[in-house]
Protein backbone atom coordinates (compact mmCIF):
# COMPACT_ATOMS: atom_id res chain seq x y z
CA UNK A 1 0.00 0.00 0.00
CA UNK A 2 1.38 3.35 -1.01
CA UNK A 3 1.81 5.67 1.83
CA UNK A 4 -0.20 9.57 1.15
CA UNK A 5 2.75 12.44 1.05
CA UNK A 6 2.02 14.97 4.14
CA UNK A 7 2.45 18.69 3.00
CA UNK A 8 3.46 20.25 6.08
CA UNK A 9 3.54 23.96 4.44
CA UNK A 10 1.65 26.59 5.92
CA UNK A 11 -0.77 27.85 3.50
CA UNK A 12 0.69 31.66 3.36
CA UNK A 13 -1.87 32.76 0.74
CA UNK A 14 -3.88 34.81 2.63
CA UNK A 15 -1.56 36.35 4.66
CA UNK A 16 -1.72 39.71 2.55
CA UNK A 17 -5.58 39.63 2.22
CA UNK A 18 -5.69 39.22 6.50
CA UNK A 19 -2.62 41.87 6.39
CA UNK A 20 -4.84 44.18 4.40
CA UNK A 21 -7.97 43.33 6.25
CA UNK A 22 -6.26 44.56 9.27
CA UNK A 23 -4.84 47.24 8.16
CA UNK A 24 -8.21 48.71 6.35
CA UNK A 25 -9.76 47.70 9.95
CA UNK A 26 -6.95 50.05 11.90
CA UNK A 27 -7.25 52.97 9.39
CA UNK A 28 -11.11 52.71 9.95
CA UNK A 29 -11.36 52.84 13.26
CA UNK A 30 -8.58 55.33 14.50
CA UNK A 31 -9.31 58.34 15.86
CA UNK A 32 -6.25 61.43 16.37
CA UNK A 33 -5.92 63.14 19.47
CA UNK A 34 -7.72 66.18 19.55
CA UNK A 35 -6.65 69.17 21.55
CA UNK A 36 -8.98 71.38 23.44
CA UNK A 37 -8.73 74.87 24.34
CA UNK A 38 -10.09 76.82 27.38
CA UNK A 39 -10.26 80.36 27.36
CA UNK A 40 -10.46 82.65 30.52
CA UNK A 41 -10.41 86.17 31.24
CA UNK A 42 -7.80 86.70 34.05
CA UNK A 43 -8.50 90.47 36.25
CA UNK A 44 -6.23 92.79 36.87
CA UNK A 45 -3.67 92.75 40.12
CA UNK A 46 -5.72 93.18 43.52
CA UNK A 47 -4.35 96.67 43.93
CA UNK A 48 -6.71 97.23 40.96
CA UNK A 49 -9.64 95.61 42.11
CA UNK A 50 -12.57 96.19 44.93
CA UNK A 51 -12.94 94.41 47.98
CA UNK A 52 -15.95 94.25 50.29
CA UNK A 53 -17.97 91.44 51.98
CA UNK A 54 -20.17 89.33 49.59
CA UNK A 55 -23.25 87.00 51.72
CA UNK A 56 -22.19 83.38 52.41
CA UNK A 57 -24.94 81.79 50.15
CA UNK A 58 -23.54 83.32 47.31
CA UNK A 59 -20.07 81.69 47.42
CA UNK A 60 -19.04 78.43 46.43
CA UNK A 61 -15.75 76.87 48.04
CA UNK A 62 -13.68 74.82 46.57
CA UNK A 63 -10.50 73.08 47.62
CA UNK A 64 -8.64 71.48 45.76
CA UNK A 65 -5.08 69.61 47.30
CA UNK A 66 -2.01 68.28 46.09
CA UNK A 67 -3.56 64.74 45.85
CA UNK A 68 -6.31 65.57 43.47
CA UNK A 69 -8.24 65.21 46.27
CA UNK A 70 -11.31 68.08 45.86
CA UNK A 71 -13.38 69.51 48.33
CA UNK A 72 -16.71 71.48 47.33
CA UNK A 73 -18.38 73.17 49.92
CA UNK A 74 -17.23 71.38 52.65
CA UNK A 75 -18.12 67.28 50.92
CA UNK A 76 -15.54 65.28 49.41
CA UNK A 77 -16.46 64.68 45.70
CA UNK A 78 -14.66 62.40 43.57
CA UNK A 79 -12.57 64.44 40.44
CA UNK A 80 -12.85 63.13 37.34
CA UNK A 81 -14.69 63.81 34.04
CA UNK A 82 -18.07 63.27 35.07
CA UNK A 83 -17.84 66.29 37.69
CA UNK A 84 -20.77 67.66 38.07
CA UNK A 85 -21.67 71.30 40.31
CA UNK A 86 -24.69 72.02 38.55
CA UNK A 87 -26.69 72.13 41.37
CA UNK A 88 -24.13 73.86 43.74
CA UNK A 89 -23.65 76.72 40.77
CA UNK A 90 -27.96 77.08 40.85
CA UNK A 91 -27.36 77.62 44.82
CA UNK A 92 -25.47 80.72 44.36
CA UNK A 93 -26.91 82.07 41.46
CA UNK A 94 -30.45 81.83 41.87
CA UNK A 95 -30.62 85.08 43.91
CA UNK A 96 -30.35 86.86 40.54
CA UNK A 97 -26.88 88.12 41.65
CA UNK A 98 -23.83 87.29 40.41
CA UNK A 99 -22.24 84.21 42.26
CA UNK A 100 -18.35 83.06 43.03
CA UNK A 101 -16.84 80.40 42.72
CA UNK A 102 -13.73 80.30 45.10
CA UNK A 103 -11.27 77.77 44.35
CA UNK A 104 -8.59 77.31 46.76
CA UNK A 105 -5.75 75.22 45.84
CA UNK A 106 -1.96 74.20 46.91
CA UNK A 107 1.07 75.12 45.09
CA UNK A 108 1.54 71.29 44.79
CA UNK A 109 -2.02 70.85 42.90
CA UNK A 110 -1.75 69.46 39.52
CA UNK A 111 -2.67 71.41 36.60
CA UNK A 112 -4.04 68.62 35.36
CA UNK A 113 -6.50 68.51 38.05
CA UNK A 114 -7.08 72.02 37.83
CA UNK A 115 -8.16 72.08 33.64
CA UNK A 116 -10.40 68.77 34.76
CA UNK A 117 -12.17 70.93 37.60
CA UNK A 118 -12.45 73.96 35.15
CA UNK A 119 -13.74 72.17 32.54
CA UNK A 120 -16.48 70.69 35.23
CA UNK A 121 -17.57 73.94 36.02
CA UNK A 122 -17.91 75.17 32.24
CA UNK A 123 -19.84 71.94 31.97
CA UNK A 124 -21.91 72.29 34.88
CA UNK A 125 -22.98 75.96 33.72
CA UNK A 126 -23.94 74.16 30.66
CA UNK A 127 -25.98 71.77 32.38
CA UNK A 128 -27.77 74.35 34.16
CA UNK A 129 -28.42 76.78 31.27
CA UNK A 130 -30.15 73.27 29.63
CA UNK A 131 -32.10 72.68 32.60
CA UNK A 132 -33.26 76.19 33.22
CA UNK A 133 -34.21 76.43 29.68
CA UNK A 134 -36.15 73.01 29.80
CA UNK A 135 -38.20 74.35 32.93
CA UNK A 136 -38.97 77.71 31.57
CA UNK A 137 -39.39 77.39 27.58
CA UNK A 138 -39.96 73.36 27.67
CA UNK A 139 -36.57 73.20 25.03
CA UNK A 140 -32.53 72.62 24.65
CA UNK A 141 -30.62 75.50 25.16
CA UNK A 142 -29.74 75.58 21.79
CA UNK A 143 -33.18 75.69 20.29
CA UNK A 144 -33.91 79.01 22.03
CA UNK A 145 -34.45 82.38 20.07
CA UNK A 146 -30.58 84.72 21.01
CA UNK A 147 -32.90 86.82 23.80
CA UNK A 148 -34.20 83.51 25.34
CA UNK A 149 -30.64 82.76 25.75
CA UNK A 150 -29.46 85.41 26.43
CA UNK A 151 -32.31 85.77 29.74
CA UNK A 152 -30.92 82.56 30.69
CA UNK A 153 -27.27 83.65 30.68
CA UNK A 154 -28.18 86.43 32.65
CA UNK A 155 -29.70 84.27 35.24
CA UNK A 156 -26.31 82.16 35.77
CA UNK A 157 -23.75 84.65 36.20
CA UNK A 158 -20.75 83.81 38.53
CA UNK A 159 -16.98 84.61 39.00
CA UNK A 160 -14.12 82.72 39.61
CA UNK A 161 -11.79 83.38 42.06
CA UNK A 162 -8.31 81.88 42.35
CA UNK A 163 -6.43 81.64 45.52
CA UNK A 164 -3.02 79.64 46.08
CA UNK A 165 -2.83 78.47 50.18
CA UNK A 166 0.47 77.30 51.88
CA UNK B 1 -8.88 23.12 -9.65
CA UNK B 2 -6.63 25.77 -7.68
CA UNK B 3 -3.84 27.86 -8.50
CA UNK B 4 -1.48 27.18 -5.12
CA UNK B 5 -0.81 30.98 -4.31
CA UNK B 6 1.77 30.51 -1.27
CA UNK B 7 4.82 31.79 -3.44
CA UNK B 8 2.81 34.53 -4.54
CA UNK B 9 3.93 37.59 -1.77
CA UNK B 10 7.45 35.55 -1.87
CA UNK B 11 7.71 36.54 -5.39
CA UNK B 12 5.86 40.43 -4.69
CA UNK B 13 8.46 41.10 -2.00
CA UNK B 14 11.21 39.55 -4.67
CA UNK B 15 9.98 42.12 -7.12
CA UNK B 16 9.81 45.04 -4.45
CA UNK B 17 13.63 44.19 -3.52
CA UNK B 18 14.84 43.91 -6.66
CA UNK B 19 13.31 47.37 -7.84
CA UNK B 20 14.33 48.64 -4.39
CA UNK B 21 18.23 47.92 -4.93
CA UNK B 22 18.54 48.22 -8.71
CA UNK B 23 16.75 51.75 -8.96
CA UNK B 24 18.52 54.80 -9.11
CA UNK B 25 16.57 58.26 -8.78
CA UNK B 26 16.47 60.33 -11.84
CA UNK B 27 18.66 63.32 -10.90
CA UNK B 28 17.15 66.52 -12.37
CA UNK B 29 19.48 68.59 -14.36
CA UNK B 30 20.03 72.15 -13.09
CA UNK B 31 19.59 75.09 -15.07
CA UNK B 32 21.68 78.07 -13.60
CA UNK B 33 19.04 81.13 -12.93
CA UNK B 34 20.38 84.60 -11.89
CA UNK B 35 17.73 85.63 -9.53
CA UNK B 36 16.72 89.52 -9.58
CA UNK B 37 17.79 90.59 -6.06
CA UNK B 38 14.83 91.79 -3.52
CA UNK B 39 15.50 95.55 -2.55
CA UNK B 40 12.97 95.88 0.42
CA UNK B 41 12.37 92.52 1.63
CA UNK B 42 13.24 91.39 5.11
CA UNK B 43 15.22 87.96 6.33
CA UNK B 44 12.66 86.40 8.78
CA UNK B 45 14.99 84.05 10.15
CA UNK B 46 12.54 82.65 13.07
CA UNK B 47 8.92 82.06 13.02
CA UNK B 48 6.75 85.08 13.57
CA UNK B 49 4.43 84.56 16.38
CA UNK B 50 1.44 87.46 17.12
CA UNK B 51 0.47 86.09 20.45
CA UNK B 52 2.31 84.64 23.20
CA UNK B 53 2.76 80.72 22.99
CA UNK B 54 3.92 79.91 26.68
CA UNK B 55 5.19 76.21 26.89
CA UNK B 56 5.23 75.19 30.28
CA UNK B 57 7.37 71.41 30.60
CA UNK B 58 9.60 69.56 33.26
CA UNK B 59 12.91 68.52 31.95
CA UNK B 60 14.61 66.26 34.57
CA UNK B 61 13.28 68.02 38.27
CA UNK B 62 13.51 71.19 36.75
CA UNK B 63 10.96 73.03 35.26
CA UNK B 64 11.35 75.06 31.59
CA UNK B 65 9.64 77.57 29.74
CA UNK B 66 9.58 78.42 26.22
CA UNK B 67 7.89 81.56 25.24
CA UNK B 68 7.65 81.87 20.91
CA UNK B 69 10.36 79.23 20.88
CA UNK B 70 12.50 81.25 23.40
CA UNK B 71 13.72 78.62 26.29
CA UNK B 72 14.52 79.43 29.54
CA UNK B 73 14.72 77.77 33.49
CA UNK B 74 11.29 79.18 35.16
CA UNK B 75 13.13 81.36 37.04
CA UNK B 76 13.79 83.89 34.75
CA UNK B 77 9.84 83.33 33.27
CA UNK B 78 9.28 87.19 33.94
CA UNK B 79 12.13 88.62 32.43
CA UNK B 80 11.95 86.81 29.33
CA UNK B 81 8.17 87.23 29.10
CA UNK B 82 8.58 90.88 29.48
CA UNK B 83 11.29 90.86 26.78
CA UNK B 84 8.70 89.18 24.59
CA UNK B 85 5.85 91.27 25.04
CA UNK B 86 8.10 94.34 24.40
CA UNK B 87 9.54 92.67 20.98
CA UNK B 88 5.95 92.03 19.70
CA UNK B 89 4.64 95.69 20.76
CA UNK B 90 7.67 96.84 18.92
CA UNK B 91 6.38 94.81 15.87
CA UNK B 92 2.90 96.33 16.07
CA UNK B 93 1.72 93.51 17.59
CA UNK B 94 -0.70 93.39 20.46
CA UNK B 95 0.59 90.83 22.51
CA UNK B 96 -2.92 91.20 24.63
CA UNK B 97 -3.87 87.14 24.75
CA UNK B 98 -1.50 84.33 25.88
CA UNK B 99 -1.79 80.70 24.89
CA UNK B 100 -1.14 78.37 27.27
CA UNK B 101 0.62 75.07 26.56
CA UNK B 102 0.92 73.59 30.00
CA UNK B 103 1.87 69.70 30.48
CA UNK B 104 0.15 67.72 32.99
CA UNK B 105 2.23 67.09 35.87
CA UNK B 106 2.94 70.80 36.21
CA UNK B 107 2.61 72.06 39.48
CA UNK B 108 -0.09 75.00 39.56
CA UNK B 109 2.41 77.02 41.47
CA UNK B 110 4.30 77.89 38.39
CA UNK B 111 0.95 77.97 36.15
CA UNK B 112 0.22 80.52 38.87
CA UNK B 113 3.71 82.45 38.93
CA UNK B 114 2.67 82.84 34.92
CA UNK B 115 -0.65 84.21 35.07
CA UNK B 116 0.58 86.83 37.90
CA UNK B 117 3.27 87.88 35.39
CA UNK B 118 0.80 87.94 32.67
CA UNK B 119 -1.67 90.16 34.92
CA UNK B 120 1.13 92.67 35.82
CA UNK B 121 1.79 93.50 32.16
CA UNK B 122 -1.91 93.74 31.86
CA UNK B 123 -2.59 90.73 29.84
CA UNK B 124 -5.69 88.85 30.77
CA UNK B 125 -7.06 86.86 28.00
CA UNK B 126 -5.27 83.29 28.32
CA UNK B 127 -6.43 80.23 26.75
CA UNK B 128 -5.40 76.92 28.30
CA UNK B 129 -4.39 74.20 25.50
CA UNK B 130 -5.26 70.70 26.78
CA UNK B 131 -5.72 67.07 25.14
CA UNK B 132 -9.04 64.97 25.96
CA UNK B 133 -11.28 66.49 28.43
CA UNK B 134 -14.94 66.76 27.64
CA UNK B 135 -14.60 70.43 27.09
CA UNK B 136 -18.16 71.71 25.61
Amino acid sequence: MRKRRLNHETDTGLFADVSFLLLIFFMMVTTFHKTYRLDMRLPPLPENTRSGNMPKDRILKIYLNGDSALLIDEEVVPLDAGLDMSAALDKITRHGTKGIVSISMMPTSKYADYILLIDGLKRSKKTLMNQKAKAIYDADFHSLKADQQAAIRDQIKFSISEKEIQ
Amino acid sequence: MTINTTALPDIIFMLLFFFMVSTTIQNDKASMVDLPVAKNAETKLKKEYNDLNIYLSLSGQKTRVSINGNTRDFTDMAELLKLEVNRLKSNNHSADKAILYISEEIEMSYVNAVKKALQSLTIYQVSYIHNGLNVL
